[in-house]
């Protein structure tokens, strides 16, 4: 895949990232290209990589460019090694930046869970604690019968406003 | 590391390399860092020195900027690094 033209490596790492590698190997059949999974993802990390080193080259260039025109003395040699350090510092710059992303991304996703969660709980209370304060709704939970007569007559008894606007024909609830 | 874990992570180490196809080398604790982009986890920097300098013997990558600070030390692919790369797959 590494000989392919490279917008056609462009093509393929832009639909592997939004979809998955079954999917991205199938497409590439359908498209007359045969691969397996571990050759398509082997080819997306080595892809994404050489992107990021690319554009980080970019970057060291323009840093030495400035260093050099500041510091005209400094020689070539010293300029290049200065390059190799740079580089790999913004190697591992760049993937702790990716890594901690990912963390808080993580942390975020989990924090929106445990709120959800909360709210949900403190809402099922707030609504027991209402229920249980309303006598009709006492009286029907306390009848001698099946459960889902039970629950129709609740939610006749709970949604009654609802129904009769429904009924009035001024709103019009999704189905 | 048995040796098939050994040469599975040369391989690895190799492919980092091989992504970087630029006039810049990367030194150890970049190569470290990137092959968690190949499935590995951090790896320890002796096992990282040990499988850059059998690579290096091998011929199949070159040290570009050659320093008493390891830290300072960085490497690149050789076109023979590549071709065994190209083979295995």
């Amino acid at each position: 895949m590494k000989t392919l033209p490279e917008d056609r490596q462009a093509a393929i790492f832009e639909y592997a990232r939004e979809h998955t590698l079954e999917e991205t190997a199938k497409w590439l059949k359908d498209d007359g290209f045969q691969t397996s999974r571990s050759a398509l993802s082997e080819f997306v990390s080595w892809y994404g990589l050489q992107e990021q080193l690319r554009k980080n080259e970019g970057t060291v260039n323009q840093l030495l460019e400035k260093l050099k025109e500041g510091n005209p003395d400094y020689s070539e040699e010293w300029l290049q090694k200065a390059g190799h350090i740079f580089f790999s510092a913004l190697a591992i710059e760049e993937k702790d930046s990716l890594t901690w992303k990912r963390t808080q991304d993580a942390r975020t996703r989990q924090e929106a869970l445990r709120l959800a969660r909360d709210q949900f709980e403190r809402e099922t209370c707030e609504l027991f604690l209402k229920w249980r304060a309303d006598q009709e709704s006492n009286r029907i939970a306390e009848m001698n019968m099946p459960n889902e007569e039970r629950i129709k007559l609740l939610r006749r008894h709970w949604f009654k406003d609802v129904d009769e606007l429904e009924k009035s024909g001024t709103v019009k609830l999704p189905e | 590391m048995t040796e098939e874990q050994k040469e599975l992570f040369r391989k690895a180490v190799l492919r980092v390399l091989d992504a970087n196809r630029t006039r810049y080398g990367l030194g150890l604790s970049a190569v470290g860092h990137l092959l968690t982009q190949f499935g590995f986890g951090q790896a320890k920097s002796e096992e990282l020195a040990e499988a850059v300098d059998y690579l290096e013997r091998k011929g199949l990558v070159i040290e570009v900027m050659k320093s008493v600070n390891r830290s300072n030390r960085a490497w690149r692919i050789e076109e023979a690094g590549i071709a065994y790369l190209d083979e295995g797959r």
